[in-house]
């Protein structure tokens, strides 16, 4: 098989930005290692009303209820969305070892069933418990739901009816069959707190017209950030703030040059 | 002990830069032999991985079900033998005739299908009550939002929009086609560029919350 170079298969510009961002990473990251790059990510409510809805749901002896988006699966273009999502599992999954709120995670609806979801978070569930000093008391907390997406859907609303929980995150990359669950959420009276980066912001809105309080577009991808506040995880936020302005800049300029009959960064950005 | 945990550690994110690289390798310059060769076989792994993960899946749900049968929750027990019984019979049918059997055609068409339509259709009005109950203004920003879905709501999905004001229409369509087009472009790039910034991360072994070991 001959070997075909990315500038002849047309991915000029895509494969320059993908080494600019491998290389900017690897240098910020440093930096920030080293203490000499430092950033500041602002307070998302979303992010605080997590503990707050932990906090309320064990006040009320009622459950914290958790859900994997229908539309990620970790061999899709969703994967970061998932691993995000797996981050925020992790954190409220420690925060109700913390408290002592019992805690409902439902798993399904993606491609391929869910299934391959399934033992990643079972084994988050089981860490976090396990370093919470409460093993063996995660019985009865992952559920199977259904593997097509409106099953799945109607699953999470049937359980958030009989369950009556006190909190509702579903903060992953869901597709329509988050409205199911955060109606519910509505209905219990529960706090719901929905995040999620579709591309193109497809869902969105809805989480913004059905949940509480919401995390949507890059907001969701600070999750990490704000999780850890380790000065690594923070540069790569920074660093895809810096690329935005970067595109914005491109973008503004390439306008520019065009009407005055220069369209070189067209071109470049046109080479794939 | 250490190195357990070391190991548990780095070992996941060494597979993980090792398959990524490939990957990517394999999408900017076809034809290398350490990748193109490779790719294939890290896609049938994902296949085998998704493969031993699906009947894990089946047997919980099973398990969880016969614990309601067992435990004869009230109102729930009846349901689960029901489910358990469809799921030996689409098993069956799956295993015997494939998903072509007449069985497995008719329990999807007239069973499963007017269900799961009937779950798509409350969507909309979900939807639609949702949209009201956030209807307020309460910022200038919120204002701006209800001023252009009204126009949306007037021009293109009432018809009664463009009896009271025929310019509703063209309104509607120009917001629909520039300012919204524009702001899903927002959205487009600042999601794109997020979430290859965490694959980078990711690869790099930067973002590891998700899979930390205690110590």
């Amino acid at each position: 098989m001959a070997i075909v170079p990315f500038w002849l298969q047309g991915r000029t510009a895509s494969s320059i930005m993908t080494i600019l961002l491998f290389l900017f990473t690897v240098y910020l990251t440093s930096q920030a290692r080293k203490g000499k790059f430092k950033t500041h990510i602002r307070e998302l409510p979303a992010y605080d009303a997590i503990e707050e809805g932990i906090g309320r749901a064990t006040e009320m002896n009622r459950p914290v209820f958790w859900a994997t988006g229908d539309k990620g699966t970790l061999f899709n273009e969703l994967a970061p969305h998932v691993l995000t999502s797996f981050a925020g599992l992790r954190y409220i999954s420690e925060l109700c070892v913390k408290y002592g709120a019992k805690q409902i995670v439902c798993v399904g609806g993606t491609k391929g069933g869910g299934a391959d979801l399934l033992p990643y978070v079972q084994a988050i569930i089981d860490e976090a418990y396990t370093a919470g000093g409460k093993p063996g008391e995660t019985e009865g907390i992952v559920r199977y739901i259904a593997s097509e997406g409106s099953a799945y859907g109607a699953g999470l609303q049937g359980t958030i009816t009989r369950e009556n929980p006190a909190a509702v995150m579903i903060i992953a990359p869901f597709g329509d069959n988050m409205i199911p669950p955060a109606e519910a959420a509505g209905r219990v009276g529960a706090i719901s707190i929905g995040g999620g980066a579709r591309y193109g912001g497809s869902m969105d809105h809805h989480y913004v017209a059905f949940c509480d309080y919401w995390m949507i577009c890059d907001e969701y991808f600070t999750f990490g950030a704000l999780l850890t506040h380790e000065p690594a995880t923070e540069a790569g936020i920074a660093i895809g703030d810096y690329t935005k302005w970067v595109l914005i800049a491109l973008t503004a300029l390439g306008f520019l040059f065009l009407q005055l009959g220069m369209p070189f960064i067209k071109n470049f950005l046109s080479m794939g | 002990m250490a190195t357990r945990i070391h190991l548990r550690r780095t070992l996941p994110l060494l597979i993980t830069l090792i398959a990524g690289v490939l990957i990517i390798l394999d999408f900017f310059v076809s034809g290398l032999p350490v990748s193109s060769q490779s790719v294939p076989i890290l896609s049938k792994w994902a296949t085998i991985i998704w493969g031993f993960a699906m009947p894990y899946s089946v047997l919980t749900l099973v398990i969880d079900h016969l614990k309601i049968i067992k435990k004869q929750t009230p109102g729930r027990w009846y349901y689960s033998i029901w489910m358990l019984v469809l799921i030996a019979l689409m098993l069956y049918q799956g295993f015997t005739e494939g998903t072509g059997g007449d069985l497995y055609t008719e329990l999807f068409t007239y069973m499963a299908a007017p269900v799961l339509s009937t779950v798509s259709g409350m969507l909309g009005l979900y939807a639609l009550a949702a949209s009201f109950r956030v209807w307020h203004a309460r910022t200038p920003e919120a204002l701006t939002m209800i001023i252009a879905g009204y126009l949306v709501v007037l021009g293109i999905i009432a018809p009664i929009g463009e009896i009271i004001w025929p310019g509703f229409g063209p309104l509607a369509n120009f917001f629909n086609d520039y300012v919204f087009k524009a702001e899903r472009t927002v959205f487009y790039i600042g999601t794109s560029v997020s979430a290859i910034l965490l694959g980078i991360r990711t690869l790099l072994g930067y973002e590891t919350y998700y899979m930390r070991v205690e110590d």
